[in-house]
């Protein structure tokens, strides 16, 4: 008896996670221009510089109730603005006459945490703002040298900011925001124990925002042990792919062939940049050199690189000085390279989510992208599947693909 | 013969247009050939340089495609004339122009005239054709080239940001490729440039604002006087109608109540404009008619223990824990003495009653609650009885932030599952 009526309960549990729905907060309010945000003057012009005329719809939202204190969970769609979000947030809410470390943002990558120290200082470049990126891979020394100098905010990846803790060089008594860019990817398995480290560090009841453009429910609900009464602002998945990316895919039946598909599109991959994606860092390898073989100019980034390495062909791309990449998923989130408006799933995405990221890599603030998917056919399976969980459209590549870039 | 006296005579009269003919037809041949030549004389300036060099006389009629069409010797001769004519004023023009161009000669004046070119004007469009290929030059350089001065720039770059104290955006753009907004400005990487421009645009932001304000004073002036006119007209109108004078006054009030306004406001506006710290305050409260009442104005309040994640911040006192390890380490010989140990036990226990806090009731319960920690946690027994001080930065009451340990150190609680 006692053991039926125990697994019926515990089912009943279980229904309820599952059903449990989370949606945005109903008092969410929209300011429809950056003026009436009540912003510092300096940092308005630090973001009227950088580009922005209108927020978008989650700078309209999040940057609010961030800035008055609140904990947020933030979604919006790749390249929308949500890192220009926290970092308008942070700006407004650091004081720059307390040379301490106010604000904490964590991010799964190396590349990812620059790039936010850049946007982050670019915007409050009238403000006389310091952050440094705080990550692995780098001098110690030179690290222990800029914290110690005072940084206002601080932009790195978990393992070396638990290091600078630990060090006593980042001193964590006055951040008051911790933020976690792409929070799913933070909270996931490999992750979540190196974001708690970091946790315990901080002031109880620290403020803190989460923000990625994929959300899934398990990271939701885990929200609940280190947030407090969080203001949701979210996206229906059906919603989660922007109608400026188009998508397609090229079936082929055997693993050779994918390589002079991709021959093929060298042309079209030259127009502007191009991000060709493969699964594991020995593929990135292999192709990589294939491709120098037969006399095609293409960069490579991957793990297994040394950061110095990875610096400079960063630094590569992002100048245009090399126009196509191939990577692996370190590269699929969050990266923005205002001229990539093609990317190349060599390999198909090993989940939904990376896949809503790594076709984000194009497509960036407004601007118009492809995506093409390279299919066995076994594959073609998985990619019905993506298209029909997020409600979007993935037709076979037409000839004037290049038209479309 | 009388006939050929005849046809002479016919002849003589309509020889002389027949001559006239002759010469019109000589005369705009001439002018053709010439015209042709000088065509080909252009092509080949271009082509070779020897243009100037003296030509053979049969050379002119096989450059030319006339060489067929039969002319005299004498005509070609006045051709070649005119054309060694030309193509000495064509040399000493060229002549002056080079050396204008190298800077040998300066032009003056007259020389438009003379010439019947401008080579003042010639000199710059050279000027600015051999910068578009310099530019070129530089678009083909070696591509690697090119790439390789960018790359020890930006090397050079980075070793300088490590040198720097404070980093900005300028040092670390490294020639991304961004669109940016209009209002951006690329600041110095000198620090001392940098703050000067940063003042500069104070200053620029200042006077605008002080402008802004003098013309809000200058419009509101006017609109006084065009109350007023309107004020004046109403007047007429109503003593025209027969009302009474106290009439009328009551009737004009709301004129003067609006003037009243305004002169208030340009009072406020002279006001801040004597005193410029005023001057960002006024000006917005002008500007912005009604800001939105933000709906997150209110501070957040949280409950001490309200996420799971901060439990253990509270009750495993990190810093605490970490001493008393360290003591219980510790060779007995170099431990205070007992007498002073059970003091210090005592006036820590006194100051500690007076110093509960309601986070601390609370840890306390949390603690009573969850006796199994607390037996795992005791694993390891300090030497020493009585708790360490807290760190320095503390919060009355609080552990906090924990005091971090030092790398190697194992912490008591597990991480979250």
């Amino acid at each position: 008896m006692s053991k039926v009526a125990q697994s019926s309960t515990r089912k009943v549990k279980l229904d309820d996670i599952e059903t449990l729905e989370f949606e945005t907060s109903e008092d969410v309010q929209v300011l429809p221009s950056f003026d009436r945000m009540k912003l510092k003057e300096e940092l308005l012009r630090g973001v009227y510089g950088y580009g922005f005329e209108k927020p978008s719809a989650i700078q309209q939202r999040a940057i609010v109730p961030i800035v008055s204190g609140r904990d947020v969970i933030a979604q919006s769609q790749s390249g929308t603005g949500k890192t220009a979000t926290f970092s308008i947030s942070m700006l407004q809410m650091v004081d720059t006459q307390l040379r301490e470390t106010q604000a904490l943002v964590l991010s799964p990558t190396r590349e990812l945490a620059v790039q936010i120290q850049q946007v982050v200082l670019a915007l409050g470049d009238f403000m006389n703002v310091q952050c440094h990126a705080c990550i692995g891979g780098t001098s110690l020394g030179d690290d222990i040298k800029k914290l110690d100098y005072g940084q206002h905010i601080v932009s790195g990846t978990p393992g070396r900011v638990i290091d600078m803790i630990h060090r006593r060089h980042l001193k964590t008594r006055n951040i008051k925001l911790l933020i976690l860019d792409e929070a799913d990817e933070m909270l996931n398995k490999g992750f979540k124990e190196q974001i708690y480290d970091v946790y315990r560090y901080l002031p109880p009841q620290t403020q803190v925002v989460l923000i990625s453009a994929t959300l899934p429910h398990a990271i939701l609900e885990m929200t609940t042990k280190f947030m407090t009464d969080p203001i949701r602002i979210l996206v229906k998945r059906d919603e989660l792919t922007l109608d400026g990316i188009k998508q397609f895919f090229v079936a082929v039946e055997r693993e050779e062939w994918k390589f002079d598909t991709l021959c093929d599109l060298y042309d079209t991959l030259t127009i502007t940049q191009a991000v060709i994606f493969c699964n594991t860092r020995r593929k990135v390898d292999w192709l990589t050199e294939k491709m120098r073989d037969v006399n095609f100019t293409v960069s490579s980034m991957h793990g297994d690189m040394k950061q110095a390495e990875r610096d400079a062909i960063m630094k590569e791309f992002r100048s245009g000085m090399s126009r196509v990449l191939i990577t692996t998923d370190v590269w699929a989130r969050g990266i923005d390279v205002q001229q990539v408006s093609l990317v190349i799933n060599y390999d198909l995405p090993n989940n939904r989510e990376l896949y809503i990221h790594r076709i984000g890599r194009s497509g960036r603030f407004g601007r118009k992208g492809v995506a093409i998917n390279f299919v066995m056919n076994d594959d073609i399976r998985i990619l019905r599947d993506i298209e029909q969980y997020y409600s979007t459209q993935i037709d076979e590549m037409p000839m004037n693909v290049a038209d479309l870039i | 013969m009388s006939n050929e006296t005849n046809r002479l005579k016919l002849d003589l009269s309509s020889i002389v247009s027949l001559k006239a003919e002759l010469l019109r037809k000589q005369e705009e041949f001439r002018q053709q050939k010439q015209a042709i030549i000088s065509k080909n004389d252009i092509y080949e300036t271009h082509k070779t340089q020897s243009t100037w060099g003296k030509k053979k006389k049969s050379d002119v009629p096989t450059t030319s495609k006339e060489a067929d069409t039969k002319l005299t010797e004498d005509e070609i001769d006045t051709e070649d004339t005119l054309l060694e004519k030309s193509k000495k004023k064509l040399e000493t023009k060229a002549k002056y122009y080079e050396e204008v161009v190298s800077g040998k000669k300066m032009t003056e004046e007259g020389d438009e005239e003379i010439f019947l070119v401008n080579f003042d004007q010639k000199v710059a469009e050279e000027a600015e054709a051999s910068e578009n290929s310099n530019l070129k030059l530089k678009q083909e350089m070696d591509e690697e080239e090119y790439n390789k001065i960018l790359k020890e720039k930006w090397e050079q770059e980075s070793a300088e940001n490590l040198d720097k104290g404070a980093i900005h955006y300028q040092d670390i753009r490294y020639n991304e490729i961004r669109n940016m907004g209009v209002g951006n400005y690329q600041f110095s990487r000198n620090e001392e440039l940098r703050k000067q421009q940063m003042e500069f645009f104070k200053n620029i932001e200042k006077e605008s604002k002080l402008r802004r304000i003098s013309n809000e004073i200058y419009r509101l002036k006017r609109e006084k006087i065009l109350v007023e006119r309107l004020r004046k007209v109403k007047q007429k109108r109503l003593l025209k109608f027969g009302y009474s004078l106290d009439e009328i006054k009551e009737l004009c009030k709301e004129f003067e109540n609006e003037n009243d306004e305004i002169d208030k406001e340009i009072l406020q506006l002279e006001k801040s404009l004597e005193n410029p710290e005023l001057l960002t305050e006024t000006f917005k409260v002008t500007e912005e008619t009604v800001v939105d009442e933000f709906k997150f104005d209110k501070p957040v309040k949280r409950n001490v223990l309200d996420r799971e994640w901060d439990k253990p911040k509270l009750k495993e006192k990190i810093w605490v824990k970490h001493v008393e390890k360290l003591r219980a380490e510790r060779n007995k010989m170099f431990a205070p003495p007992e007498t002073y140990e059970s003091n210090l036990k005592k006036k820590n226990k006194n100051k500690k009653r007076k110093n509960k806090t309601q986070a601390e009731d609370q840890i306390k319960e949390e603690d009573q609650k969850n006796e199994k920690n607390k037996i795992q946690n005791e694993s390891f027994k300090p030497y020493f009885t009585f708790e360490a001080p807290p760190p320095p930065t503390l919060a009355p009451g609080f552990i906090f932030p924990p005091f971090p340990p030092f790398p190697s150190v194992f912490f008591p609680f597990p991480p979250p599952t």
